[in-house]
């Protein structure tokens, strides 16, 4: 398998992703905690202009995206792991993954906190977290070890699922909508945008993870991340309707509700027929979940791999699922503490690795320079191409 | 030690059960990834003993707050007026 066969739209790779698959990977990677989290992070710094903050932060997330494409166009087919470890060699690249890696080690075991702080609080009240989160990590632990054709296989589906559950509890709640509890606009200045942009910068800038995904393209570099750079802004935009819709609907209460999406679903009815829509909304949550958890496991244990330089990532999968369970359970004494965090240490941890990781591969690509060797160079034994393309090892 | 209980006696079946089934994969792996799987295995069940046994261990938090908490409380502080 030539290792710059992705580079041409024919895709000889079963398992390369097509464009559909990456954007929908982007918007389940970013989108399942940013709709759930975010809102209330808005809300509590920018009122009810919340919704803007959302839209100004999009640029945040394609930044990692404009230099993961810039790398691939000097060495193609590449994970940024891979990258690192070309240009410094494998002491340097060891030192130079690290932020990738800290960004992947600690946003993993997060996602899995803020999954079982949802199901907890609004399904499962009396379960222990050690056996949400368990549980919640089979599936994806599945999915992940089969590689990413099934992981993108489901996430299309799982993001369908998810978007028309969305859809469904917005028409049913449209009666209690009310437009003047967003108004008025712009009353509080550009600082309170810009702090609550933080945040969900932070969050999109996870689009960095995406350097161990768009090598794998089955079309040209272009389409590739032109979607996932759409789904990066569908995510955006999504974030900001449905922070509009919180606040439209409950007004000042907004910043009080830690997943106010779900306090919609109280609201929400079908003629007064249909009601208790969190159900559909959980069902719909823990698909997109389990779609987004094996992908984020997958680039970790991919990423981690890669670092030590192994053939296969499939050995590392148990010990880094309990890893992460392990750390979603002792990380936070409480959700009261993790959304603090979240609120006020976030933006700063997310957007610095989200930014740094790729930046600084980057520069040191740029800085190393890509010679006549080095452009024609075949990647690495771990390389993209040869660490799981599917169930065997090639 | 402190703590030593069911909790602990689980996490150790847990990661026994793990290994069972991964057995079968251990013959094809390479020295290399063998060695990873172990090591990670090793580092995964240190923590689990280690929180179990209610011993100080690194936590994300702990390890950013004193970092990060400064810089917040800096440049964002909520603006008094966002409560209306």
């Amino acid at each position: 398998m030539s290792p710059h066969a992705a580079s041409g739209p024919e895709a000889t790779d079963p398992s390369a992703l097509t464009p559909l698959q990456i954007g929908v990977s982007t918007m389940a990677m970013i989108g399942v905690t940013a709709v759930a989290g975010l809102p209330t992070l808005l809300t509590a710094y920018a009122g009810q202009e919340g919704w803007i903050s959302a839209l100004i932060a999009v640029p945040a997330g394609l930044v990692p995206l404009v230099l993961l494409y810039d790398l691939d166009r000097r060495q193609p087919g590449l994970t940024l792991v891979q990258h690192a470890r070309r240009a410094l060699g494998p002491i340097g690249g060891l030192l130079l993954s690290l932020p990738l890696l800290m960004l992947l080690s600690s946003t993993t075991p997060l996602g899995a906190h803020q999954q079982a702080d949802i199901v907890g609080m609004e399904a499962l009240r009396r379960t222990p977290t050690v056996v949400v989160v368990g549980l919640f990590l089979l599936v994806p632990l599945y999915a992940a070890r089969q590689g990413r054709e099934v992981l993108a296989r489901l996430t299309t589906l799982s993001v369908a699922v998810a978007i028309g559950a969305l859809l469904l509890i917005g028409a049913t709640s449209l009666r209690s909508v009310r437009g003047e509890n967003l108004q008025p606009v712009f009353a509080l200045g550009w600082v309170p945008l810009l702090q609550g942009a933080a945040p969900a910068a932070a969050w999109y800038a996870e689009t960095a993870v995406l350097g161990l995904l768009l090598p794998f393209r089955a079309t040209e570099r272009r389409a590739a991340w032109a979607a996932a750079a759409a789904g990066l802004v569908i995510v955006g935009l999504q974030v900001s309707l449905v922070t509009a819709w919180d606040l439209s609907i409950f007004g000042p209460l907004a910043d009080q509700m830690v997943f106010a999406l779900f306090q919609v679903t109280r609201v929400s009815n079908l003629a007064e027929f249909l009601t208790h829509m969190d159900s559909i909304l959980i069902i719909a949550w823990v698909a997109g979940e389990m779609a987004r958890m094996g992908l984020w496991l997958y680039c970790l244990c991919l990423a981690f791999s890669q670092w030590l330089g192994l053939r296969d990532y499939r050995p590392l999968t148990l010990p880094v699922a309990a890893a992460v369970a392990i750390g979603a359970c002792t990380w936070f004494q409480n959700a009261s503490q993790f959304n603090a965090w979240v609120m006020r240490v976030w933006p700063f941890w997310g957007l610095a690795l989200g930014i740094g990781s790729p930046l600084l591969v980057w520069l040191a690509v740029v800085l190393r320079g890509t010679g006549a060797g080095r452009r024609q160079a075949r990647p690495a034994a771990g390389s993209a191409r040869a660490a799981c393309a599917g169930p065997g090892r090639t | 030690m402190r703590g030593t209980g069911p909790d602990m006696i689980g996490a150790v079946a847990v990661f026994v059960l793990f290994w069972v089934w991964e057995r079968r994969n251990l013959a094809g792996w390479s020295t290399g990834e063998r060695a990873a799987f172990w090591a990670a295995w090793a580092v995964t069940l240190a923590w689990s003993i280690a929180v179990e046994a209610h011993l100080r261990v690194p936590t994300l938090p702990g390890m950013t707050d004193h970092l990060f908490l400064p810089l917040a409380h800096a440049l964002l502080r909520q603006h008094p007026d966002v409560y209306w």
